[in-house]
């Protein structure tokens, strides 16, 4: 009953300010971890690569064009990336690591678990005890070899659809995808989401749906309940 | 237009909450403890979480049972660890979560979801042994 409460007032509150999207999902569900405020009203973040990313074959132009996408929506929350040379290569997923210093943020290509099932993904590191981010860092799964890192079409199998293994992994929609983790959503759109996920072609997924169907390039650009989501969260 | 879209809505929420009904849609999605860890670690936390490929092209055989991708990820990424590690602590038929408890609390968590008749890891929290922030 509180929650439910707690919602309506929500609501109300951005009935008064009339900065309600009209395609969104509950930030504060979503979106439970933030950026805090570290240059005024601005929330600007800073991130690299680390030296494990290719610097040719199109590998960090897709992931900038993944980045650009949150950008583009206007919120304060605003990632630039610095120059300076790359960082050495680090990965704050292993379990004997631990997260490095808060605002250290980084793009990398590393194992994740082999071929197949994850193909990204983005380890968050949380201030202790508090739901501020300290830093993030995303990794593309260096075991795929089917990245599409072109700004053409991934293939889709054609007549054979993915079943014989022609499909490709869109690198530029799936690092649009990670970079809406990094600036903070930590749950997934639910697949029996119709507004999002469902039904029907899976080629018209949301950008934040937990699935990803090879030879998609639906992703690249962010859909109504993404970017909707996003800006309530940052208003 | 909006605005009195948004108007009868709150005003339908008002009278709902009143009339003191729980609604459950799908922007209520279920919880994962990843967000509960962080209250249960001495020092920070992180979570992971992964973009899966859908089952059709999927290059690797699945996983039939929650508790064969509990098995492949301690395999694949963690072999540190192992599956008497972690005990089942929530479980619907698209979601199973499991966690690793030290003197009751929780300091590792990893959940699966359902993707057609396999199922894949979703994301993962645990408390961070040291090292910043």
């Amino acid at each position: 009953m509180k929650r439910f409460l707690g919602v309506t007032t929500a609501l109300l509150a951005l009935l008064a300010s009339g900065a309600l999207p009209s395609q969104a999902h509950s930030s504060s569900t979503y979106y439970a971890y933030k950026w805090k405020n570290q240059n005024g009203s601005s929330k600007t973040q800073e991130w690299k690569f680390t030296n494990s990313v290719p610097t040719s074959g199109g590998w960090r132009a897709r992931v900038k064009d993944g980045v650009n996408q949150w950008n583009s929506v206007g919120t304060p929350m605003q990632w630039v990336k610095i120059s300076g040379g790359d960082y050495a290569d680090y990965d704050i997923a292993d379990p004997q690591q631990g997260c490095p210093a808060a605002g250290k943020n980084s793009v990398r290509y590393g194992y994740i678990d082999g071929p197949g099932n994850t193909i990204a993904h983005t380890v968050i590191c949380l201030f202790t005890g508090t739901l501020q981010l300290s830093n993030i860092q995303i990794t593309i799964d260096s075991s795929e070899t089917n990245w599409n890192t072109g700004t053409g079409d991934t293939p889709d199998g054609g007549l054979f659809g993915c079943a014989l293994g022609g499909c490709g992994l869109d690198l530029w929609g799936n690092m649009a995808h990670e970079w809406g983790h990094a600036v903070g959503m930590d749950l997934h759109f639910q697949m029996s989401d119709p507004d999002t996920c469902s039904p029907g072609d899976r080629m018209d997924f949301h950008t934040m749906c937990a699935f990803y169907s090879g030879g998609s390039d639906r992703e690249r650009t962010l859909e109504g309940h993404d970017s909707g989501t996003f800006i309530g969260a940052y208003p | 237009m909006n605005k009195f879209r948004y108007t009868v809505l709150a005003g339908a929420l008002i009278l709902l909450g009143g009339a003191g009904y729980t609604i459950a849609t799908a922007d209520q999605p279920y919880v994962p403890a990843t967000r509960a860890i962080i209250g249960q670690c001495d020092g920070a936390s992180k979570l992971v979480i992964g973009r899966i490929v859908a089952s059709e092209n999927n290059s690797r055989p699945g996983n039939r049972t929650a508790d064969e991708a509990l098995r492949t990820w301690i395999r694949d990424v963690r072999p540190d660890l192992k599956e008497s590690d972690f005990v089942r602590t929530h479980a619907t038929d698209e979601f199973v979560q499991f966690e690793k408890l030290e003197g009751g609390r929780s300091v590792i968590t990893v959940d699966f979801v359902k993707n057609g008749d396999t199922w894949v890891k979703s994301s993962e929290g645990s408390c961070v042994k040291g090292g910043q922030p």
